[in-house]
């Protein structure tokens, strides 16, 4: 699984870094494959996620109320609670998935349309499929960070090391 | 060796397009439903309250804090001063930011400051004060990556 995480300058700030990840033979991040896949169907519900983002880098931290945690029990129990969704408004119809280091930082992936009726992710193929995605993302990042290949700054609010993750033949 | 690259700083053209849209009133109702959450969980924390301790204070289910706190919720006056009286606080104090500093295991970074202080502590806390000196530790509920390989003085 070979990857880069960059940071996503209009949203990280004092309070949080907020990263994404653009995969290997790919322009452009997750997070911005969403908006494109999503921005004219939803452009409302997607400037309230820019919004929520802007305000945690810049003002509140990535706190753990304004997300839900999300991922398989599998995932849960080998690695802890890393995989996230950004909260909604109430009449949004929009999940974005991600990981997230405590209020520190966060690392933007995808997300789909969630119907109201759907309760669980497991119930569209869509949300699976993100949610499959961002935990594949979130294990090769954990074990990058098990590693030491990744770390985190001094004062504790950024990852440094090997952010171009290319050379990985395989990560099982 | 050990490299120190940092993330490479991504632009994307995308998020200023939409951004460019997003008018100040909208900007300034989202910061404010998100920081009202914050402050109503600083105010539980200081007091040791757990969500349902606080539910019932309210007279409110569980899950509707869990929404209060996600900052996405359009309060009214009514509900804030429920709020405030449960606290027993001056309304205008939810809408008052604290300073938080955030206590990582075996360091503490000073987020709302330019520079970092540190102290030598074994478990990990959100450490909030407010500026007449009160202050606050509550456990984080989860760690950075693996808590191991997670020593600040790296």
């Amino acid at each position: 699984m070979n990857y880069e995480i960059v940071e996503i300058e209009q949203f990280s700030g004092s309070e949080a870094k907020v990263y994404s990840i653009i995969p290997e033979g790919e322009e452009i991040t997750l997070y911005d494959r969403f908006i494109e896949s999503h921005k004219n169907q939803y452009k409302g519900e997607i400037k309230q996620i820019n919004i929520r983002l802007k305000q945690i880098g810049h003002y509140t931290g990535a706190r753990e109320n304004y997300f839900k945690p999300e991922g398989d029990h599998e995932f849960v129990r080998k690695y802890g609670n890393y995989v996230y969704a950004l909260y909604d408004e109430e009449d949004s119809n929009l999940r974005l998935y991600c990981i997230r280091f405590s209020t520190v930082a966060i690392i933007l992936g995808g997300g789909g349309f969630k119907d109201k009726s759907i309760v669980k992710w497991q119930e569209s193929q869509e949300l699976s499929e993100e949610v499959e995605k961002i935990m594949a993302y979130a294990a090769s990042i954990i074990k990058q960070i098990d590693e030491e290949e990744l770390y985190w700054s001094d004062n504790g609010s950024e990852l440094l090391g090997n952010l171009k993750n290319y050379n990985n033949e395989d990560d099982e | 060796m050990k490299t120190t690259n940092k993330a490479r700083k991504y632009k994307s053209p995308l998020i200023d397009e939409l951004l460019e849209e997003t008018t100040p009133i909208e900007m300034e109702q989202s910061k404010s439903k998100m920081q009202i959450a914050a402050k109503i969980e600083d105010l539980m924390t200081e007091r040791g309250w757990s969500k349902s301790q606080f539910s019932g204070m309210v007279g409110k289910n569980p899950s509707e804090i869990t929404k209060w706190l996600s900052g996405t919720q359009n309060f009214t006056i009514d509900i804030l001063i429920e709020i405030a009286l449960a606290f027993k606080v001056n309304i205008t104090e939810i809408f008052t930011n604290k300073k938080e500093q955030v206590i990582y295991r075996g360091k503490i970074a000073v987020k709302s400051s330019g520079k970092a202080a540190e102290i030598n502590l074994s478990t990990p806390y959100v450490y909030t004060s407010n500026e007449a000196g009160g202050s606050a530790l509550t456990f984080q509920e989860d760690q950075i990556a693996y808590s191991s390989f997670y020593n600040t003085a790296k």
